[in-house]
């Protein structure tokens, strides 16, 4: 990762994504940044706090990880979520299904990292119950809706964060 | 760790009748378990084999194909009359783009004026990016380290150096990403002629978004035309396939609207054999 761009690329990154902390924009992307590789040099991790915008989500903050390969930004960054979180398209380790970051055609060098925490808050704000990563979870969510608020809830007031 | 995650205890009886449920249900393990092989394969690939390896005979051709298979040793032999030397790249769907860099910075090492024509290019294609609405910056993290290798060449280039340069990943990378982008670049700015060419009814756009910037997706006709286009640089291709013909198939590639006539001549020849692309020399 200590291309010839390389920590440039990854400070500019970094800075993108503290800024959006102080992003007032209602429609706009909110991002918490608590730890990037300018705190802990040679790590290669970041973590920050989404904010959902869609019912039971937008009472907490998520935590996820992104963690940035060797081969960066040649090869996509991996993105888990480290706080629990009932959705459809999150499993249980915290893998989110995205089309820009698994299909090998969905990242390229030129994407911000700004763009990928984006798709993963459009995906917690819009599930796809067609690339569902939990089958019980997916048929709840269709045919038990209900419940499926309920479980959501429950889980978002147990361990979501603060959003500030 | 995503530790002390609630298992929710739904049964699918719970859930009533699953039979009206069409979707599907991605397969993480199943991904995961292709990723893993996918790196494996690409870790043996550059294991063993480098990003641009130095000039062979092309008389080692023959020992690439078995002693009594004539169309392929008939094809090798003709090869071998007009080009002695072969420069291989790795096979890492980035060939074309590592090989068109290389043969381009190798034929031009003590052209001054040449370098900087293209230097100028490569430092206006920037701008024409953003405003299709790429992001600066980073665009200026991929530009920034071509113009340093440009810059390194025009200062003090040797076949040496560049093969250095080219056999680190983090400079190599960074200037077929930029290749790419003066694909895409060109093909959007040509949009009207080229969406006559994309199969399966994709959008110009899509088609730059899938099959031309991210890494590793090969190269076909289209890309090289619009990248001889968009660079000027005239391309001669060698075709050589199990096709009947002991003769090969030759592509010239002119780079601008003139088209090509029997006194082409390339800056750059490269041999394609079906999903490959390396470097042709006559000496």
């Amino acid at each position: 990762m200590a291309g010839p761009g390389g920590n440039k690329r990854i400070m500019t990154e970094v800075s993108r994504l503290q800024a959006l902390a102080s992003n007032n924009d209602p429609a706009g992307l909110k991002f918490l940044l608590d730890k990037s590789p300018m705190d802990t040099p040679g790590s290669n991790i970041i973590l920050g706090r989404i904010l959902p915008r869609s019912a039971i989500y937008n009472q907490a903050a998520f935590q996820i990880e992104l963690k940035l390969p060797n081969e960066y930004p040649f090869k996509a960054p991996e993105i888990r979520f480290i706080t629990p979180i009932y959705h459809p398209n999150v499993n249980e380790e915290g893998k989110i299904c995205l089309e820009k970051l698994n299909s090998p055609e969905g990242f390229k060098p030129v994407t911000p990292l700004t763009d990928i925490v984006k798709d993963v808050v459009d995906r917690i704000d819009n599930p796809d119950v067609d690339h569902a990563l939990n089958a019980d979870i997916a048929a709840e969510y269709i045919n038990n809706r209900s419940t499926f608020d309920r479980k959501a809830t429950e889980l978002v007031k147990k361990h979501g964060l603060p959003r500030t | 760790m995503a530790a002390g995650y609630e298992k929710t205890g739904v049964a699918p009886s719970d859930v009533g009748d699953t039979s009206s449920l069409s979707y599907v249900i991605h397969d993480v393990d199943l991904d995961r378990q292709t990723q893993l092989l996918q790196n494996e394969i690409e870790r043996e690939i550059a294991a063993s084999q480098p990003l641009v390896t130095d000039k062979i005979p092309t008389a080692q051709l023959q020992s690439e194909y078995a002693l009594d298979d004539k169309i392929y040793q008939d094809k090798v032999a003709e090869l071998m009359k007009k080009y002695k030397y072969i420069r291989r790249t790795r096979g890492d769907g980035n060939c074309f783009y590592r090989a068109f860099a290389f043969g381009y910075l190798e034929k031009n090492l003590i052209n001054k004026k040449e370098l900087d024509r293209f230097r100028q290019l490569t430092y206006d294609l920037k701008d024409q990016l953003v405003k299709l609405g790429y992001q600066d910056f980073t665009l200026e993290d991929v530009r920034s380290v071509v113009i340093e290798i440009i810059d390194n060449i025009s200062k003090e280039g040797t076949e040496q150096s560049l093969i250095e340069n080219f056999c680190s990943p983090s400079y190599s990378n960074y200037f077929v990403a930029y290749l790419r982008l003066f694909v895409s670049g060109y093909l959007q700015m040509n949009r009207e002629f080229f969406e006559n060419f994309i199969e399966d009814g994709k959008s110009i756009k899509e088609f730059c978004c899938t099959e031309v910037e991210p890494m590793e997706r090969e190269s076909d006709n289209i890309h090289i035309i619009a990248l001889t286009k968009a660079a000027v640089v005239p391309l001669r291709v060698i075709y050589m396939d199990r096709s009947q013909q002991s003769s090969l198939t030759i592509h010239d590639f002119a780079g601008t609207d003139e088209g090509t006539n029997e006194n082409f001549e390339p800056m750059i020849t490269m041999l394609y054999r079906p999903g490959h692309y390396d470097l042709l020399y006559e000496n």
